[in-house]
C-alpha cells in the first residue's frame, strides 16, 4: 500500500478531490476548514471524488465525504459525483448507502449518469455535467506532482 | 533585531589619538560608543550592568597592561560579549592567543580604512544575535518539547483509562439454558478506537447482540462508544428493547433509527457501522439489520460457512433511515462469527475480494468457538495492528 495522500484542485467552480493510496484521516481535523473554504468559493459549482487512484480510504474519510455530498445538496443542490474504478472500493460505497448521495460512475469518458436531476441556478443539468467532466480531464491531464493544479490538501493545511 | 542605535560599544585604547578616531568614525556610524585608555577603568565600567555594552574592541597592547591578561579576565567575567582586537602588527602567537581566548576578529593597526572596522563590529554583533536567537529558540524548542512530552504521556494515561472504561462497559460472554453462547475478544491497536460489543439475554428469551465500529481514533470515538453502550442500556431497560415478540421482530431497526436520530441531534461528527442481531432462544429465529457493516458476518453450520447477506446504510449520516430486518433460522448447532473492519487488515491478499475469501475460508476451517476463530486468524498474538479487531461470536451446540 502506498501511503495516503489528498490533492486537491479546482477549475472554474468545479472541485476535484483526488485520493491516493492508503487514506487515513485518523488526525486530519483541518479538512473541515477545506470544506468550508470550497463551499464559500463564490463560483462553486460542483465536486467529484477521483478516487481511481484510492486503494483504502478509512472511516474518517468516508465521513467526511458524506458531510460534503450532504453539505453541497442542502448548499448548493448538487450531488458530487465519485469516479471509482477499483472493485473493493466500489464495494464499500455501496455497503456505505454512498449511491443515494454521490453519482457514482466508473468511468469518465462514457456520458455520466446522474442517479437523480443535478438543480442548478443557471445552467442545465447537461452543461454541469460537461463543465465537471471537461475540469476533470484538464485537472487529470496533469499529473498529480503538478503542483500548479494540485495543492497537496494534508500539506496545505498543515501550512494554512 | 537590536536596533541599530541601540548598539553600544567601549573602545579600550591608551593611545588617545587613535581612539579617538575609532570612536568619531564609529559615532558617526550610528553606534552608542564609550571609551576609556586603561583596561582597570574598563573592567570598572562594565560592572554597572545596565551599561554592559554589546561589544568591546580592545587594543592588545597598552602600557603597563597584558593585553591577554584583560582578555581573559572579559572572558571569565562575560563570557557572552564579543570582542574585537586591533593591534599593532602583533606577533601571530598573539593573533592566535587572542582567538583561543574567543576573541571575535583581530585587526591590524593602523587600520586604515575604519569602514573595515565598522564591518566587522556589525557581523560580530549580528551573528551574536543569531547565536542567542538560536539559543532562544532552543530553549523554547526544548519547553515545548517537555511539555508535549508531558502532554504525550497524560494523553497516554488518558488512553489507558478510556480504554480500560470502554473494556468495563462491555459484556463477560453469556450462555443461556438453551446452550446458546456469546463470547468476544478486542485485539487492542495503537490508538484507542471505536470498536464495540455488547450482547445480553433480554427477558431470558431474547438474546440480543450488536457489533459496532465508530468511525475515526482516538478518545472521542471511545466516548461515542461509551455513550452509545448508556443508550442501547436505556433502551432496553425503559422502552423494553428486544423484550417482547414486536420488539423481536422490529427492535433492531427501532434501535439504530433512535441512535442515528440522536446523532444527528448532538452532532458528534462521527458515523457508526453496525451489525445487529436478536435470536428467539426457544425458536432458534433471528432477526438482523446491517448498517454499512463490513464484513458480513459468517454463519457457521453443518453445511459449511457463508457470509451472511443483507444491506442497510451506516448509522449517522443519512437523516431518516429505514433499516431493513432480515430473518435467518438457526440450526441447533450454529456459529456466528461477527469482525469489525479491523481484520481486513491482517489479511495479506490485496484486494477485498479476495480478503473476504481468505476471511470466509480461515473462518470454515476452525471449529467456531471464539478461540478456534481466534487462534485460527491468529489475532491474539497480533501487535501494532492499525485498528481494533473486535471478534464477537455467537455459538449453539459447539464443544468449547
Amino acid at each position: 500500500m502506498k501511503p495516503g495522500q489528498i490533492l486537491v484542485a479546482d477549475h472554474q467552480g468545479v472541485y476535484v478531490i483526488k485520493m491516493l493510496g492508503d487514506v487515513r484521516l485518523t488526525f486530519c481535523v483541518s479538512f473541515d476548514q477545506f470544506i468550508d473554504s470550497m463551499f464559500n468559493d463564490s463560483q462553486f459549482a460542483s465536486v467529484l471524488f477521483d478516487l481511481s487512484e484510492a486503494e483504502a480510504i478509512d472511516s474518517t474519510t468516508l465521513g467526511l465525504m458524506a458531510k460534503i455530498s450532504i453539505l453541497g445538496q442542502e448548499r448548493h443542490g448538487i450531488t458530487p459525483m465519485v469516479l471509482a474504478t477499483n472493485p473493493g472500493i466500489q464495494r464499500i460505497l455501496r455497503t456505505m448507502g454512498f449511491a443515494d448521495i454521490f453519482t457514482i460512475v466508473d468511468k469518465l469518458d462514457a456520458p455520466l449518469l446522474a442517479e437523480r436531476a443535478l438543480v442548478c441556478d443557471n445552467c442545465d443539468e447537461q452543461q454541469v455535467k460537461a463543465r465537471v467532466l471537461e475540469a476533470h480531464q484538464i485537472l487529470m491531464g496533469m499529473n498529480a506532482q503538478n503542483a500548479e493544479a494540485f495543492r497537496n490538501l494534508v500539506d496545505m493545511l498543515q501550512n494554512s | 533585531m537590536t536596533n541599530l542605535a541601540d548598539r553600544k560599544l567601549l573602545i579600550i585604547d591608551d593611545d588617545a589619538l587613535v581612539r579617538q578616531s575609532i570612536v568619531t568614525y564609529l559615532r558617526d556610524s550610528g553606534f552608542l560608543v564609550s571609551d576609556t585608555g586603561d583596561a582597570q577603568a574598563a573592567l570598572a565600567l562594565l560592572q554597572d550592568a545596565d551599561h554592559l555594552p554589546h561589544l568591546v574592541i580592545t587594543d592588545l597592547r597598552m602600557a603597563g597592561v597584558d593585553g591577554l591578561q584583560l582578555l581573559q579576565e572579559l572572558h571569565d567575567l562575560y563570557p557572552k560579549l564579543p570582542v574585537i582586537v586591533i593591534s599593532g602588527a602583533g606577533v601571530m602567537s598573539d593573533v592566535v592567543a587572542a582567538l583561543r581566548l574567543c576573541a571575535r576578529d583581530y585587526l591590524i593597526k593602523p587600520i586604515v580604512d575604519l569602514e573595515v572596522l565598522v564591518h566587522s563590529v556589525n557581523r560580530v554583533l549580528d551573528q551574536c544575535e543569531l547565536e542567542s536567537e538560536n539559543l532562544r529558540y532552543r530553549e523554547q524548542l526544548e519547553a515545548a518539547n517537555r511539555e508535549l512530552k508531558e502532554n504525550l504521556r497524560a494523553l497516554e494515561r488518558d488512553h489507558i483509562a478510556g480504554r480500560r472504561v470502554q473494556r468495563r462497559m462491555m459484556p463477560s460472554g453469556i450462555s443461556t439454558e438453551e446452550g446458546y453462547v456469546a463470547a468476544h475478544t478486542i485485539a487492542p491497536s495503537l490508538f484507542l478506537s471505536g470498536d464495540f460489543v455488547d450482547y445480553a439475554h433480554i427477558k431470558r428469551r431474547y438474546l440480543a447482540f450488536y457489533l459496532a465500529d465508530v468511525s475515526g481514533h482516538g478518545a472521542s470515538s471511545a466516548f461515542v462508544t461509551i455513550w452509545l453502550k448508556y443508550l442501547v442500556s436505556r433502551m432496553v431497560r425503559d422502552d423494553g428493547l428486544f423484550g417482547d415478540e414486536n420488539s423481536f421482530e422490529q427492535g433492531a431497526n427501532t434501535m439504530l433509527q433512535q441512535i442515528n436520530r440522536e446523532l444527528h441531534e448532538t452532532r458528534l461528527s462521527h458515523h457508526l457501522t453496525f451489525f445487529v442481531g436478536v435470536i428467539d432462544t426457544f425458536t432458534g429465529q433471528m432477526r438482523y439489520v446491517v448498517a454499512g457493516h463490513l464484513p458480513m458476518p459468517i454463519l457457521i453450520t453443518d453445511t459449511g460457512a457463508q457470509y451472511l447477506q443483507g444491506m442497510g446504510k451506516p448509522v449517522g449520516i443519512f437523516k431518516d433511515v429505514i433499516w431493513s430486518t432480515y430473518q435467518c433460522q438457526l440450526p441447533e448447532r450454529f456459529s456466528l462469527v461477527c469482525f469489525s473492519d479491523g481484520v481486513l487488515e491482517i489479511l495479506s491478499p490485496e484486494s477485498l475480494e479476495e480478503k473476504e475469501a481468505q476471511l470466509l475460508s480461515m473462518v470454515a476451517s476452525s471449529s467456531g468457538t471464539l478461540d478456534s476463530v481466534c487462534n485460527t486468524l491468529a489475532i491474539r498474538e497480533i501487535r501494532d495492528n492499525p485498528d481494533d479487531i473486535a471478534v464477537l461470536a455467537i455459538t449453539r451446540g459447539l464443544s468449547e
